[in-house]
């Protein structure tokens, strides 16, 4: 497809559609395309104000059109009203800041925040007119990479994508850039040239895989390099080298709508060491890197004259953990006095200190406190490794009572591994435990407004975590577990919200599957299915019709366990962790017993450190 | 950083602005975040709002329709320090976005009224692409305005705008000049030979508490008038093109007619 500007054609319909600001590009901080440049579109495969704030493509973004000779731009998914009616206009997937068609750019890559977003890759490809799959796609097609936190088993997205980016992109995405524009020049092929993409550290090309043969059939089926491939056999993740080296200031484009997440992003820290065994993050990021205080004070300052944001969040998977939390919350609260702007912490830690934060960044304006313990019972706390005791519980909600907070929400998992009848109790008799200390330390006056809600969301096993060889919970057992927690809380001031069990049950099922997963989202995708991961727009009826035209089971392949030493479907990617550390930590979890965090105590063995070669880097000693 | 005497509302400095190009489809609540960011940006001293929720102490103009454009915005920036208009405006339109260019700055005093309710009158131009005849889509503005009212769709409620109070003149010609003005005893100008060129309507509206006319709505009401229910809904642009004070004697004040030439305010602000 040719390159040029195209609005004109989008312009008609935007008079006619939902939130047309979703479609205008041109924010403060987007850069203009460089003309002549080898040209990389990232996609987002979700609505605008979504995927805008995204802070991983904001770090790509920056560090391809730092590049010379590289222009990057970006695109969102249409919502359903634009994307039916640029269908019915004849206009094609468009680039925010050139307007050119998607289709038309060197390089294509989607960014894969979750296991549901297969639909919106097809959406996307196809409102592009793109060809679906690589094997489709012909020599001056794009070339279509895919990366971030969905794709840790990557199979069920492998169909659609010429190489996966795997782990930390900001270096690897301009090496990935550069050889397919030397590939172009030299002439290679479109296999040549993908194929040629294996080179670069971390980048797993699925082309050159092939079923292990003996091996598991599918849809479990294990992976090794076709032979003569030039691969390695497992891919490992690529890590930024010197994460505090880089630019702290990475997403400074400032969105016209209002996104879901409206404010300056500062990534603080890259990694958590915490060991919860149910979490991929924990073990897909590591290891821990923080950056310095001064690097952090000067950052948010910095950004918030450049991009006059009034709000500032502190990234990270646990800020609260940084060993300089206390000192840069103090610096930044002294410095944006007065000048209305804020500050925000992504998530509290369960203990005093946490709630200590919580009152750096609260102002004056309270109103409710979110922790997560994730399992009611202390056996279910001690068996997924969240290591805070009842008594750590107790204090943080008796000091966030006693410092103004009136309201609590607190988050759970329910069919965790080893998950009894009393461990869901245990969530309702906790949350009345909370809700007793509220009404005891609140003044009298406010004692009414005291409230706590609870949010239940069922767990899904994850690939390269402890919990990998865990069967979904089915989901008639999920629904009377619901019931029997939601009718053990009589208090009404008690507010439980438990999660969807069938968008769970399908996602624990494409997280697990192996390449005919694919078959699956595109005969869903067929039938109507996107926007997936929005309550409302998704049409499980549509996932079964398509599962039974696949003689699948769904609720029965989500529930199947796999064994310790089974060969897995994502083994030939990962984040270096190894398995003898997995296998090791799933029988300590079966056991009752807990594992340190690595940043406090001594190494744990994960592997990651030595695998990959790296260390945690702090900016000073935690405690 | 800005804002150091958070409450202190010492100044008032009133902009006009422009709202185009693509950015002619946000909304009022976006235009309003991208204008306080753009303030923000330009590092004037801005004064903070009381309350739990501090904002920006800015008021604006009446909300444009999504979708048109105007060079005619304005909206009153509270500062806690003086700082000099033409300052105040080099700084933003150093730190704006091309398609809401700065235009106008100056000080007004702290006791002006409102804007939105102030100014009452606006000025529209409405850019019609459409093939029908020019008899026809004057006869059809002549319907409703003999009929005195129009309905129309807001979300799911229909809406009756009242013409006798809200639209104060309309008119209409072609994009080379020619006007089409009814004559005396209504008859038209014969317009056949004319050559079909985008239809351009000149509409005067005054707003009040019990509503404005939207000129958008009031073409899609046209055209379900007989005259033009036959033709094709027409592609439209519309631009306002002033707003202004109506005074008890029918004059027109603008925004800035009122004020003072900043070295005298500044004498007058004395505390500075």
């Amino acid at each position: 497809m040719e390159r040029e500007n195209r609005f004109a054609e989008l312009e008609p319909l935007l008079a006619h559609v939902e939130k047309p600001a979703r479609y205008l590009g041109g924010e403060f901080g987007a850069l203009e395309p460089e003309p002549g440049a080898f040209n990389v579109c990232l996609v987002f495969p979700d609505v605008y104000e979504i995927g805008q704030p995204n802070l991983g493509v904001a770090i790509l973004y920056h560090a391809l059109n730092r590049t010379p000779g590289l222009s990057c731009e970006r695109c969102y998914l249409p919502w359903p009203d634009m994307a039916d009616a640029m269908r019915d206009g004849g206009v094609p997937l468009l680039a925010l800041e050139s307007s050119a068609p998607v289709a038309s750019f060197d390089v294509v890559g989607f960014s894969i925040a979750h296991e549901m977003a297969g639909t919106n890759v097809l959406e996307a490809l196809d409102l592009a007119g793109i060809p679906l799959t690589s094997d489709e796609r012909a020599e001056e097609d794009p070339i279509v990479i895919a990366g971030g936190p969905g794709i840790w088993n990557p199979e069920p997205f492998a169909p659609m994508v010429d190489a996966f980016l795997m782990g930390e992109g900001e270096e690897q995405i301009v090496e990935v850039a550069e050889k397919v524009r030397a590939g172009r020049a030299a002439g290679l092929s479109r296999n040549d040239l993908v194929a040629s993409l294996a080179e670069v550290q971390g980048v797993y090309v699925p082309a050159l895989f092939e079923p292990v043969p003996d091996g598991p059939r599918a849809p479990f089926a294990a992976l090794r390099p076709k032979e003569g491939a030039s691969t390695p056999a497992v891919i490992h993740k690529r890590v930024c080298e010197d994460f505090a080296a880089s630019d702290p200031l990475a997403g400074s484009i400032v969105p016209h709508m209002q996104t879901v997440q409206d404010r300056l992003s500062i990534e603080v820290l890259r990694g958590c060491a915490r060991g919860c065994r149910f979490c991929q993050a924990g073990i897909t990021y590591r290891p821990v890197r923080e950056r310095s205080a001064d690097q952090v004070v000067s950052a948010v300052v910095q950004g918030l004259e450049a991009t006059g944001y009034d709000e500032v969040s502190l990234m990270s998977l646990s800020t609260t953990d940084h060993s300089c939390c206390r000192e840069f919350l103090h610096r930044l609260n002294r410095r944006l006095e007065g000048t209305g702007s804020r500050v925000s912490i992504p998530s509290q830690r369960l203990d005093s200190f946490g709630v200590d934060m919580a009152v750096e960044v609260a102002g004056a304006k309270r109103g409710g406190l979110t922790f997560a313990p994730e399992a009611g019972s202390q056996r279910l706390r001690d068996i997924i490794n969240k290591n805070v005791t009842e008594e750590d519980l107790e204090r943080a909600a008796r000091n966030a009572f006693a410092n103004g907070w009136t309201r609590m929400k607190l988050y759970f998992m329910m069919g965790l591994p080893g998950e009894t009848d009393e461990d869901v109790l245990a969530i309702g008799e906790l949350a009345e435990r909370v809700l007793q200390i509220g009404r005891e330390t609140v003044p009298k006056g406010k004692r009414g407004s005291v409230g706590v809600s609870v949010a239940v969301s069922v767990f899904v096993p994850k690939a390269d975590t402890p919990f990998q060889w865990c069967g979904q919970l089915p989901l008639d057992e999920v629904n009377r577990r619901q019931r029997m927690l939601v009718h053990s809380i009589k208090d009404r001031a008690i507010k439980v919200h438990c999660h969807d069990a069938e968008t769970s049950m399908l996602e624990a099922m494409l997280s697990k599957v192996d390449r005919s997963g694919f078959e699956l989202t595109r005969r869903a995708w067929e039938k109507g299915c996107r926007f997936d991961a929005w309550t409302d727009q998704f049409h499980f009826d549509r996932w079964v019709e398509a599962a039974q035209e696949m003689g699948w089971d769904l609720e029965g392949l989500a529930a199947r366990p796999f064994d310790l030493d089974d060969p897995l479907p994502w083994e030939h990617v990962g984040p270096g962790v190894s398995k003898g550390f997995l296998k090791r930590e799933w029988r300590r979890a079966m056991e009752g017993v807990t594992t340190a965090d690595c940043t406090r105590e001594s190494c744990q063995g994960c592997g990651v450190c030595p695998t990959l070669g790296v260390d945690n880097v702090l900016a000073k000693e935690r405690v | 950083m800005a804002g150091e005497t958070a409450h202190d509302e010492r100044f008032r400095l009133r902009l006009r602005y422009g709202k185009q190009g693509r950015l002619r489809y946000l909304g009022h609540l976006d235009l309003m975040r991208t204008l306080e960011r753009t303030i923000r940006r330009a590092g004037l001293p801005y004064a903070l709002t009381q309350g739990f929720n501090q904002r920006m102490k800015a008021a604006y103009s009446a909300a444009l329709p999504v979708g048109a454009s105007s060079e005619h915005e304005y909206l009153d920036l509270w500062l806690t320090r003086i700082v000099p208009a033409d300052e105040a405006l080099a700084a933003l339109q150093a730190a704006t976005e091309p398609d809401v260019p700065f235009h106008d700055a100056a000080y007004v005093p702290l006791r002006s009224a409102a804007l939105q309710a102030w100014l009452d009158l606006c000025q529209w131009t409405v850019t019609l692409e459409t093939e029908a005849d020019e008899q026809d889509i004057v006869a059809a503005w002549q319907r409703l305005v003999r009929q005195g009212w129009f309905e129309f769709r807001r979300g799911a409620k229909l809406k009756r705008c009242d013409l006798e109070r809200t639209l104060l003149s309309i008119s209409g010609g072609t994009r080379d000049g020619h006007l089409v003005v009814p004559g005396p005893d209504g008859s038209l100008p014969d317009t056949a030979s004319w050559p079909r060129l985008p239809c351009r309507l000149t509409l005067m509206t005054r707003s009040s508490n019990e509503g404005s006319l939207r000129p958008e709505a009031f073409v899609r009401a046209m055209w379900e008038t007989p005259e033009l229910s036959g033709s094709p809904a027409p592609g439209l642009s519309v631009v306002r093109d002033g707003q202004w004070h109506e005074e008890e004697d029918g004059s027109l004040t603008s925004p800035f007619d009122r004020a003072p030439a900043a070295s005298a305010f500044r004498e007058r602000a004395g505390t500075a």
